[in-house]
């Protein structure tokens, strides 16, 4: 046996829906600059300071109108057992989509997931890799040279025109601020393989 | 020279077409930007379970604590005093409905003091007090006491068309129907102490509701009292002029109606003075009932209900068995999502663009 009347029923209902909608927009949002905060919070906030307003017993006797709903805000708002509701509420339409998203991030990541976890989380394991990298990449850029230095002496001909000592074109590789890799370009070996054809 | 001239000009307009170079136009705004990961999941599922189980407990201890005694009188319960062996029900359908009035006694035994306030309510079953048509049969401009005919809303309840042609007052549906019986408790042979003031809402009795001037000859001359009921509104209460005509408790909380087919309605509030100071005393009581409302042809109910508050309201168990079983669901998701978030080990998902680049090292130094 209820003892609620129709406009706190309905006013209760309202209000829901409006904390809940914005939370779950909130959920989906990625970046979170100060006009978004100042949007979502703002709109709950003015959403129930509007109806305290509109529904106050002061309204009314100013602007002299009788309606349904006067005092229903009061009744409402100021009751624990709201509160409790609208918490309850939220929790049981919110974490659905938190599980599912949550699921779907750490076990099932697309691309895009796993291009936001590797910008915001992997920097050390990323700083470690890349100075080892480079370690491997400046070692390799002074066996290119010492072969090509070779080639202006007597007897490396065949050596270099063997093909064994030519740095392969990188198919994967981008100039990236990370990495900081330079290019092997292809026609460097194309000039030594011509250059090798005329001695 | 004139082409030259024309490209300078050309030159700065498209420079200046160009946005500013501030934050907000080159989007760079700082941001801060989340991403749910395990270690931020798994604290949330835990934290809630573990909040909403002990919020849940105390809900419910709270609810336990609320006494409650339901009485349905509609039919069987109330046998009537004066006719022999027929129903109050009964005696109203053989009268059809003509306003005639049956009383019955019910005795019954609280088994459990009632400590502190209590409250009396009536309680209708299968009543729609939120049909649509019927919420709007109102004129509220009336219950101010303003002058003007009663609203069309009203209709067909809007004025006495086939006798005298006055407006009704109050008109509409709602007030039409207003809840008439008469409930009153003995305890023993003595009469339980109630008060019929403060149960409407404050604010409504404060601004919504008003007599007109003139209130006597209001309701008596100018205006005729609605079809089902037996006295004019400035006769509900005449031991008390604020309580009286348009501002009569009853009919203000009468006036809001109700969300659900089941409801409850706040009806005498216990007066605590001699024996009923600290509430209802267990023992041995008689209600009393003036059996004026017909309910049965539409297979609805009346039901007379004491019961004490808390902080929550009244009795409502639901809410904290709600919180319960929400917790109880967030501690497994917790736990079953840790034991996944540590058994399965998903094929290097991240090394995205680390795993190109090594597979491109064992290219080159093989």
């Amino acid at each position: 046996m209820t003892q609620i009347d129709l406009q706190s029923f309905g006013f209760i209902i309202g209000t829901i829906i409006t904390v809940v909608v914005n939370l779950e927009n909130a959920l989906e949002i990625w970046y979170w600059t100060k006009f978004y905060h100042g949007t979502l919070w703002m709109t709950i906030i003015i959403y129930f300071l509007f109806y305290m307003v509109a529904y106050s017993t002061t309204f009314s006797k100013i602007f002299r109108v009788n309606f349904d709903y006067v005092g229903v805000a009061q009744s409402v708002l100021f009751t624990g057992h709201f509160w409790l509701v609208l918490l309850l509420i939220c929790a049981i339409l919110l974490l659905p989509v938190y599980c599912r998203e949550f699921y779907r991030i750490r076990f099932q990541p697309n691309e895009t997931d796993k291009a936001r976890i590797n910008q915001k989380y992997r920097h050390e394991e990323k700083a470690e890799f890349i100075t080892e990298f480079r370690q491997k990449v400046q070692l390799k850029k002074q066996l290119a040279r010492s072969s090509y230095a070779f080639a202006q002496e007597e007897g490396w001909g065949p050596l270099i025109t063997s093909g064994r000592m030519q740095v392969r074109p990188n198919p994967y590789s981008r100039t990236s601020h990370d990495l900081g890799m330079l290019h092997a370009s292809p026609s460097h070996s194309d000039n030594l393989r011509n250059l090798a054809e005329t001695l | 020279m004139p082409g030259q001239g024309e490209t300078e000009e050309d030159h700065e307009q498209q420079k200046s077409k160009k946005p500013a170079d501030t934050a907000f136009k080159q989007q760079r705004l700082p941001a801060w930007q989340p991403i749910i990961t395990a270690n931020t999941a798994l604290p949330v599922f835990l934290i809630i379970g573990l909040t909403f189980i002990p919020i849940g407990i105390v809900l419910v201890i709270t609810s336990e604590r609320v006494l409650e005694h339901d009485i349905d009188y509609t039919d069987t319960n109330c046998m009537s005093t004066t006719a022999a062996n027929t129903t109050c029900a009964q005696a109203l359908e053989n009268a059809n409905y003509t306003g005639q009035t049956c009383t019955c006694r019910i005795n019954f035994a609280l088994d459990k003091s009632f400590d502190g306030d209590v409250y009396f309510y009536y309680g209708l079953i299968n009543y729609y007090q939120n049909h649509r048509r019927y919420v709007r049969s109102r004129d509220d401009n009336q219950l101010l006491g303003k002058e003007g005919a009663a609203a069309s809303e009203c209709q067909p309840f809007q004025k006495n068309s086939t006798g005298s042609g006055k407006d009704y007052a109050p008109c509409g549906a709602i007030a039409n129907s207003k809840f008439n019986d008469t409930l009153s408790l003995l305890y023993g042979s003595e009469n339980v102490s109630v008060t019929n003031v403060g149960i409407a809402w404050s604010t409504d009795k404060a601004v919504k509701f008003k007599n007109p001037d003139n209130a006597s000859n209001y309701f008596t001359s100018t205006h005729d009292k609605p079809p089902n009921w037996k006295v004019t509104a400035w006769e509900l209460d005449e031991s008390t002029s604020e309580n009286n005509g348009y501002q009569n408790e009853d009919f203000i909380v009468w006036m809001r109606t109700a969300a659900m087919p089941t409801f409850r309605k706040l009806y005498r509030k216990l007066l605590r003075n001699s024996t009923f100071q600290n509430g209802l005393p267990k023992g041995d009581y008689t209600l009393v009932v003036t059996y004026n409302y017909p309910v049965t042809s539409f297979a609805g109910r009346k039901q007379f209900i004491i019961s004490t508050t808390s902080w929550m309201g009244g009795k409502n168990p639901f809410l904290g068995w709600s919180y319960i079983a929400v917790g109880i669901v967030c501690m497994i998701t917790f736990v079953v999502f840790f034991i996944l978030h540590k058994t399965w080990k998903i094929n290097n998902p991240f090394t995205y663009q680390m795993a190109s680049i090594q597979n491109n090292q064992r290219i080159t130094t093989t």
